[in-house]
């Protein structure tokens, strides 16, 4: 059995658009911060050189994201390609929202 | 789990736990009250001590009141308690998020208002400055 624990470090780095209407609103940044906090990485988003933690709220909802916006996501851990590929699939599928 | 019970002015308790409920779905251990221009304090007294009932599930309740001096901090006051109720007063939709999504982490009252007290301070901001950093 292997421990997830002892899997080497990944560091991996993707750009995003924020395709669904509303943009990073509440409701969508609960969803993504929940989805990240599910991983053990570090999860961090860029927009236009302002970092935060991706794994906060409120500190998703700080930028003020609109549709259109491009995000880096920056992912550092053992579980970093598997967070990656979660938070790809939820951005994609416009957090679950019809538009 | 920290209970949360909201107390204030007006429909604001109702409104602010609508709101967090809007963002983070359906939320366990807590409530709610309304404080009216003709509310008795007694009765909210005997209010608040149902609730507290009702949100304690062993890890102690946070008493959030929109304001500090105002009837509903005053009636909160009254049951101030270091082992297990603390009070997080002039409370904001930040302030209550961050404490209602890191309960389930942090099973002490006193700390986990005071990451409510932080996160109030620091999403209270002007978007004049804050969409322009250094600014």
């Amino acid at each position: 059995m292997t421990n997830d624990a002892d899997k080497p470090n990944q560091h991996q780095k993707i750009t995003l658009t924020i395709c669904n209407k509303l943009g990073l609103h509440a409701r969508a940044s609960a969803k993504l911060a929940a989805c990240t906090s599910a991983f053990d990485c570090d999860i961090s988003l860029d927009k236009e050189g302002v970092a935060i933690n991706g794994k906060s709220i409120l500190g998703i909802m700080m930028l003020a994201a609109a549709k259109g916006t491009e995000l880096t996501i920056t992912v550092d851990g053992h579980d970093a390609a598997a967070a990656l590929n979660a938070i790809q699939q939820l951005v994609e599928n416009r957090f679950g929202e019809d538009e | 789990m920290v209970g949360i019970i909201i107390i204030a002015h007006g429909d604001l308790a109702q409104a602010l736990h609508h709101a967090v409920e809007h963002v983070l779905g359906k939320q366990r251990q807590m409530e709610f009250i309304n404080v009216a221009a003709d509310s008795d304090p007694v009765a909210l007294q005997h209010q608040l001590d149902r609730c507290i009932d009702q949100c304690d599930g062993g890890n102690g309740v946070i008493l959030c009141a929109d304001m500090f001096g105002g009837t509903p901090c005053n009636v909160a006051l009254g049951r101030l308690d270091p082992e297990k109720i603390d009070i997080l007063s002039g409370i904001s939709l930040p302030s209550l998020i961050t404490i209602a999504s890191e309960r389930s982490q942090i099973a002490d009252p006193t700390a986990l208002a005071r990451k409510g007290a932080a996160s109030g301070r620091r999403y209270l901001c002007m978007a004049s400055t804050m969409l322009k950093p250094g600014a």
